[in-house]
């Protein structure tokens, strides 16, 4: 399994808009990846809310690589909470 | 033919265009009511939501005369938002150009909700565009059911 641990400001809790989640994809995330195993992603334990905004830039790239249904075989998402969790499964699902 | 012949068959064709014109203004009549009670069961679909729910999560969620956000009712909301966008999935498959409108606001609006109350520059000018965010829900939502 590929572990990517991402990295923010340590005042910033809430992740929110389009642009800021298509930065940190290819800033902290696209070049190490491994499309062939499941990467894991490890938000920072601050980060308490996560926007639909950020979620959507974030996973722009990731959907024109493979469906949205294969979402959990490639990605997990280690975040401050279960719901948390559900919520970026979800949206990147919707 | 005779002057009484002319009238006969005159009065005949008046009737038949009559009966046509009619028949064509009960079907066009059905059909209209048919829509309009149509969008009436999809708006019941809503009604608390446009009534009750999103106007009671907005005043308690900013105060008009404090102009400060609560935050324990943000997540709240966040949640709220979230349900709503799909509870209104279907509109996709009535007016799908509409529904993505609708729903681009609406995460619009969820970016609002979570981040609004940690702003400390610029908070009348958020709460000004949070406002304008719901002014614009309900005109989409309207011109769905109008």
């Amino acid at each position: 399994m590929k572990i990517i641990k991402l990295e923010f400001e340590k005042t910033l809790t809430r992740l929110a808009g389009n642009p800021f989640g298509v930065k940190v994809f290819s800033e902290q995330v696209e070049s190490n990846i491994d499309w062939n195993e499941l990467n894991k992603i490890i938000f920072p334990e601050q980060i308490n809310r996560i926007a639909i905004s950020f979620i959507q830039g974030f996973a722009k790239e990731i959907l024109k690589r493979i469906d949205k249904n294969d979402i959990e075989k490639v990605f997990d998402f280690e975040v401050s909470s279960e719901e948390l969790k559900e919520k970026i499964i979800s949206s990147i699902k919707f | 033919m005779t002057n009484y012949e002319c009238i006969t068959i005159s009065i005949s064709i008046i009737s038949i265009i009559l009966a046509a014109a009619s028949a064509g203004f009960t079907f066009y009549s059905s059909m209209k009511i048919n829509k309009f009670n149509m969008r009436n069961n999809y708006y019941d679909l809503f009604k608390d939501d446009l009534t009750l729910l999103i106007p009671k999560y907005c005043t308690d969620f900013i105060s008009e005369q404090s102009q400060k956000c609560n935050d324990e009712v943000s997540e709240e909301f966040e949640k709220y938002i979230n349900n709503f966008r799909g509870k209104i999935k279907f509109l996709n498959y009535v007016d799908k150009k509409n529904a993505k409108k609708l729903d681009n606001l609406l995460i619009e609006l969820e970016e609002e909700i979570i981040v609004l109350p940690t702003r400390t520059k610029n908070i009348k000018s958020h709460i000004k565009r949070f406002n304008y965010l719901i002014n614009k829900i309900y005109i989409k939502i309207n011109k769905h059911f109008s």
